[in-house]
């Protein structure tokens, strides 16, 4: 019925090599996208998995190496990004650091780490990203928050407080971006299946899925595909938005 | 494996859903919608004419099912009960609910009379609760799935002239929010959009001023398309969605 979602289209996942990240390559390659998964380090078994996920769809799946804690790789990244031939369409901001920490006990300098990546970091190379869609006058970002941001979980102000900062930017920069053809949405998890959970006890696991109306976790392939519909035709009216993928979490 | 979208939409093929207010912009988008993934449609709305009239505009259906049309008078509970019947007589399984059905007669807080607020508050909402009530019964039967109600973006921001309107539609919200939570657990999600400002007939009866300025709170500059506010349902009630319950998601160009 539907041709693919991305034909053709150029679009960037920032911490793309596992967990919500690694899903959204996934699902972009699947939707026929031209993927970028930008890391901070690569490696062969990395470079494999890509050729893997290339030949699995057939479609260019590239390796872009960014630290966002680095000015200059995010300048090099935005370099490389202006040089390739399909233009950029679309990016998924998915990198983020987490942190657990009560108030009392928490340290600002881990505190300022996390800002710098998830906040300052996700700022800095979306302003590169939207530069270069601007000269189309087409794009979509999506910018990964979480319930967290909505929520302000006991042991999460900093965290909560940094994809707050993100809901915010991200309904901002969608009103100055509109006349400029590109939207941007954001999408909260509630808790998902990543890497994330193991700084949780088995017990908070299973009080968050009691206190969930699906009585589950997420998996990671689920954020991915509503990353997939807000970054397609298929939202095309839909600008500002942050999206709860969490199951039914109640606060 | 990753699925992508088309795999994700042919869900539907062959499959019954329900949609109410299916002769009104937004109820007619979203029949072709759901047609378009190779649903077989039923269609509700005021007269039979109406209904057949969509019937047979939408393209086929997968595996050549007609699409059905059954008229219903969403003020009367007994009218609703009787479609409903019918609606069952169609299909034991219905995979998607889509609540479009609604009525909007803008009048100043002092003007709005209490026989005006009653028949919004019946159409818009009390009538979505009986066919989801109904609806919702037979999935749980069959396995499962989804339900969309369609709000408005005046039941969060709030709009003069839309007291009624505005309550009616904000009650939508607050039953999304409780059907997911008594539902999702067995299966049944859950979902609202908001609309801003569509172009169906409801919004073309605006004078012209009222009209610029409404589109000048809407940063894309234009009015939505009502198979904007569509695609968002289907993929709410696609399996795309699977993780996505109780929300209520705005669709209005970024207000």
């Amino acid at each position: 019925m539907t041709d693919q979602l991305f034909q053709g289209q150029r679009i960037l996942v920032t911490g793309a090599n596992r967990g919500i990240g690694w899903a959204t390559c996934e699902a972009l390659a699947a939707n026929g996208a031209h993927v970028m998964a930008g890391t901070r380090s690569g490696g062969d078994e990395f470079d494999a998995k890509l050729a893997a996920l290339s030949d699995q769809h057939g479609v260019p799946v590239e390796h872009l190496p960014l630290d966002l804690t680095d000015a200059d790789s995010i300048k090099q990244a935005i370099s490389t990004l202006r040089k390739g031939g399909t233009p950029l369409y679309g990016l998924v901001s998915n990198a983020g650091l987490t942190y657990n920490a009560l108030f009392q006990m928490t340290q600002l300098s881990v505190a300022r780490d996390v800002f710098e990546v998830n906040f300052f970091g996700l700022l800095a190379f979306m302003q590169g990203c939207v530069r270069l869609m601007s000269r189309q006058k087409a794009g979509a970002v999506v910018n990964i928050s979480s319930s967290a941001a909505m929520d302000a979980n006991p042991g999460r102000s900093v965290y909560g407080a940094s994809k707050a900062a993100v809901m915010t930017l991200t309904k901002a920069s969608a009103r100055e971006l509109a006349p400029l053809g590109i939207r941007v949405n954001a999408i909260a998890p509630g808790m998902t299946d990543t890497e994330m959970l193991s700084s949780m006890t088995d017990e908070v696991i299973a009080e968050v899925e009691e206190n969930t109306d699906m009585q589950r976790r997420g998996q990671p392939s689920e954020i991915a595909a509503a990353a997939c519909f807000l970054l397609s035709p298929l939202a095309s009216y839909i600008s500002g938005q942050t999206l709860r993928v969490d199951g039914g979490l109640r606060p | 494996m990753s699925a992508g979208w088309t795999e994700q939409a042919a869900y539907f093929a062959g499959r019954h859903v329900v949609v109410t207010g299916a002769a009104g912009g937004i109820g007619r988008a979203t029949a072709k919608a759901f047609a378009d993934a190779g649903a077989v449609v039923i269609l509700l709305d005021r007269t039979q004419a109406q209904v057949d009239e969509v019937a047979a505009w939408l393209p086929p259906a997968d595996g050549g099912a007609a699409h059905v049309g059954i008229a219903m008078d969403l003020s009367d509970p007994a009218a609703i009960s009787a479609g409903l019947a019918k609606v069952r007589a169609v299909s034991k399984e219905i995979v998607a609910l889509v609540n479009v059905a609604g009525i909007a007669e803008d009048a100043l807080v002092h003007m709005v009379s209490m026989a005006s607020l009653d028949k919004h508050l019946q159409i818009n909402y009390e009538a979505a609760v009986q066919i989801t009530q109904f609806i919702t019964r037979m999935m749980l039967r069959t396995g499962g799935g989804a339900v969309v109600n369609v709000s408005s973006v005046t039941a969060i921001d709030g709009n003069p002239g839309q007291l009624a309107y505005g309550a009616s539609k904000a009650a939508l919200i607050n039953s999304t929010r409780i059907l997911s939570m008594e539902l999702a657990g067995k299966g049944i999600r859950v979902n609202a959009v908001a609309p801003g400002v569509i172009d169906t007939d409801m919004n073309r009866n605006l004078d012209e001023a009222a009209r610029e300025r409404l589109l000048q709170r809407v940063t894309m500059g234009r009015l939505g398309k009502p198979e904007e506010v569509a695609s968002a349902i289907l993929w709410l009630c696609s399996p795309a969605a699977s993780y996505v319950t109780g929300q209520t998601l705005r669709v209005d160009g970024c207000m």
